[in-house]
């Protein structure tokens, strides 16, 4: 624990040194480490933050009324540490390893050093399982051995998605290599990805599909509970539920043993060198907020961690977008999955102001403003959720050209929600600098941002279409505004 | 040219650079010499419009570091001690992307990032990511991304480390080319040969305080000692201490 708490230490003054405002002040630096560089006080600061949430959660689950309905909901909210568990692993474990803090153990006699990675990456899920205590408790209320089988479940998710975190940092490797065919390979790797991720969507859809069905599957399936967590049937029924337990740690603990030796192998080794390959030098200038957003691309298409922290809202909203497009498509369906896009494009800020890493002080020594390295994030973090809402505004309008409409609101949402929650970070900031992104503040963003577009979609259901594309072009000016000064 | 006016810089109680007055003309390589620690690598870094003076006054090429940090960046080239670049990019990329940050002519940038990838030997390694190569590699990519604007002003802080001979040979004769040009060099090295062969006129800094400004021949003569090694060992007081840890050294192993 104590190469833990040094590594988190060491993270957080990495992060910090980061932020010339902050490291030129050592009174200031020095107060800020203390906040954030003490294992305990910076989870349990998150923690806290994270328990108001979840006291939300325990409320809906403990007034839901029957067994089966708290089941459904916390088998919904489990989903939790699932993804947190996914998000972090995959993000922090590219951003830990570019921010050089496991260099020093480099030369250690440790076997397997990636344990600490790790151990690392999992105290960022500790507010995600906190999160879920209250709604696990509710269900006291309605039959205690569901409160530990949920409570086993919550822990599951976690670890299931922290094994898959892991998966997606070696199996496309923490840095692509150059050389011939990089292009092609960065595509492959984008692709990858993205299907790495749809496999939880194939998984939910066998699930579902099963639970339908399960009368004509019920001879092949003794019970409908596939293995799959988070389901209502490993909630609330006891065997079935303790047989996946038993075969889902039996499956993952060998997996994480085995991806940590590899994922070691990676930090020591370092970045591959590609095949000598010799490209000739060709010029090719740009403006520079175009110079820092390829740069930023380039960076994210080449560490897939990265790439999936980018991804991350179009992974989330897909469901609702593709829900929008299989039935019929109306007028609120669309409205609903733009504000959707809108509304989780806030958490790319996370991904895209870890691009950087430690390479940040390369742009200290460049003419760069903060004006045009802002733009430049604002149109990477805008880059997926645009992308996806102008898509589902797209296929809309194959079936009934009059969606086309929408395509205003598809642009101007998600670049709102994310330059206010750029404005969020860079709150006061005069030079260039990366702020410390915890996923407590990430969460209070994603509470902000959707205030202000739970009131557009209000608007928008009282008043229309024309006078809510009013309101949110006058409100990205303002924080357009806000954010250039 | 630079000109330093009692500069100062503290952070927090500990005062970095201690009230430190000297200026390079144009056409001069100036050498910063000093212990490690000694305050070096913080002056050069407010040269290089990266940090701000806590006081004192520095203008670079007529420019005040604190009133307009970002032009003095744009006329001045700055080789820190480590290379800072972006490792997950290949170097074509990285000088394309400080050429355009800089706003340098396309054809310009062709031109020189062409001629000085051929004179340090690295066309084999541009398309290669940077964090897979060497650490003379990337010192030689992180000198080459600092000159490729052509800026009046190169400031260099011990830019020689990881260079092979060669490289080392071809750096001392650009800047040399650069000096010939009028451009004003700072630079700082351990390597106390090189500034003797060099410099123009050094300074030596000890705990953040320029004890000594000259010529090399002016510093011998003061220090009344032959070798420029011999004269920073006695300005910072080292001799004494260096010869009695070598001689505790040899009792203790």
């Amino acid at each position: 624990m104590d190469v833990v708490r040094v590594l988190y230490r060491e993270l957080h003054y990495r992060r910090l040194k980061n932020n010339p405002q902050i490291a030129a002040d050592p009174g200031k630096f020095k107060e800020q480490l203390r906040k954030t560089g003490d294992v305990k006080r910076g989870i349990a600061f998150q923690s806290v933050i994270f328990l108001l949430f979840g006291l939300m959660m325990g409320v809906a689950v403990w007034g839901a009324g029957n067994e089966g309905k708290a089941a459904v909901l916390l088998a919904t909210y489990s989903l939790l540490p699932f993804f947190m568990a996914l998000y972090t692993t995959a993000v922090n474990a590219s951003y830990a390893v570019s921010m050089g803090i496991f260099e020093p153990l480099k030369p250690l006699p440790l076997r397997t050093g990636a344990k600490y990675l790790s151990v690392l990456l999992s105290l960022d899920n500790v507010p995600a399982i906190v999160a879920m205590l209250p709604p696990v408790s509710a269900m006291a209320s309605y039959s205690l051995l569901a409160v530990v089988l949920g409570l086993f479940w919550v822990f599951i998710g976690a670890f299931l998605g922290h094994v898959l975190g892991l998966v997606l940092f070696t199996l496309f490797g923490s840095t692509s290599v150059g050389g011939r065919f990089s292009k092609l390979r960065t595509l492959v790797r984008v692709l990858g990805v993205l299907l790495f991720i749809s496999i939880f969507y194939a998984l939910n859809y066998v699930q579902k599909y099963v639970i339908e069905h399960y009368e004509q599957l019920l001879p092949f399936f003794s019970r409908y509970s596939l293995a799959y967590p988070f389901s209502v049937a490993s909630i609330v029924e006891p065997f079935s539920s303790v047989a996946l337990i038993v075969a889902y740690t039996a499956l993952l603990v060998p997996l994480y043993l085995i991806l940590l030796g590899r994922v070691w192998e990676l930090i020591a080794t370092g970045p591959p060198t590609s095949s000598s390959w010799r490209v000739a030098f060709r010029a090719r200038v740009h403006h520079p907020v175009v110079a820092l957003f390829l740069k930023d691309l380039k960076i994210i298409a080449r560490k897939s961690a990265l790439l999936v922290g980018l991804l991350f809202p179009l992974f989330l909203v897909l469901p609702t977008a593709l829900s929008t497009l299989s039935g019929g498509i109306t007028p609120r369906k669309v409205e609903f999955t733009l504000v959707m896009v809108a509304w989780v494009a806030s958490i790319g800020v996370d991904a895209v102001l870890k691009t950087d890493g430690g390479d940040f002080s390369a742009l200290l020594a460049l003419p760069v403003v903060l004006e045009e390295f802002l733009w430049a994030k604002l149109l990477v973090m805008c880059l997926v959720p645009v992308l996806t809402s102008v898509g589902v505004v797209l296929l809309a309008a194959f079936r009934s050209p009059g969606f086309l409409r929408f395509i205003p609101a598809a642009l101007v949402l998600p670049m709102l929600t994310s330059s206010v929650s750029l404005s969020f970070f860079y709150h006061g900031e005069r030079g260039l600098s990366i702020p410390d992104t915890d996923s407590a503040e990430v969460l209070l963003l994603m509470m902000l941002n959707g205030f202000a577009i739970g009131t557009l979609a209000l608007v928008w259901y009282l008043e229309g279409y024309l006078p809510t594309l009013v309101l949110m072009v006058t409100a990205l000016a303002i924080v357009l505004w806000f954010l250039s000064r | 040219m630079i000109e330093v006016e009692n500069l100062v810089r503290r952070f927090g109680s500990t005062v970095a650079v201690d009230g430190i007055s000297f200026h390079v003309d144009d056409g001069e390589i100036y050498g910063l010499l000093g212990p490690n620690g000694s305050g070096k690598s913080t002056t050069m870094r407010i040269f290089a419009g990266i940090l701000p003076p806590s006081s004192g006054k520095v203008l670079v090429g007529g420019i005040d570091v604190s009133a307009d940090p970002l032009r003095i960046k744009e006329i001045t080239g700055y080789v820190p001690e480590t290379p800072a670049l972006y490792e997950s990019l290949t170097p074509v990329e990285f000088f394309n992307f400080v050429g355009s940050v800089r706003g340098v002519p396309e054809e310009k940038l062709q031109e020189r990032v062409d001629a000085l990838v051929r004179a340090f030997g690295i066309e084999g390694y541009l398309g290669e990511m940077i964090g897979s190569l060497s650490f003379g590699t990337r010192q030689k990519i992180s000198l080459i991304s600092a000159i490729l604007h052509d800026p009046i002003v190169l400031i260099l802080d011990e830019s020689m480390n990881g260079l092979d001979p060669k490289s080392a040979r071809i750096l001392r004769e650009l800047l040399l080319g650069f000096k010939e040009e009028g451009k004003s060099i700072v630079f700082s090295t351990h390597v106390l040969a090189l500034a003797e062969m060099i410099c123009d006129r050094v300074g030596v800094i000890y705990n953040g305080r320029l004890i000594a400004k000259g010529t090399v021949e002016q510093l011998k003569g003061l220090a009344h000692e032959e070798s420029l090694e011999d004269v920073f060992l006695k300005l910072t007081e080292s001799r004494d201490e260096v010869l009695g840890i070598v001689r505790a050294l040899k009792e203790a192993l």
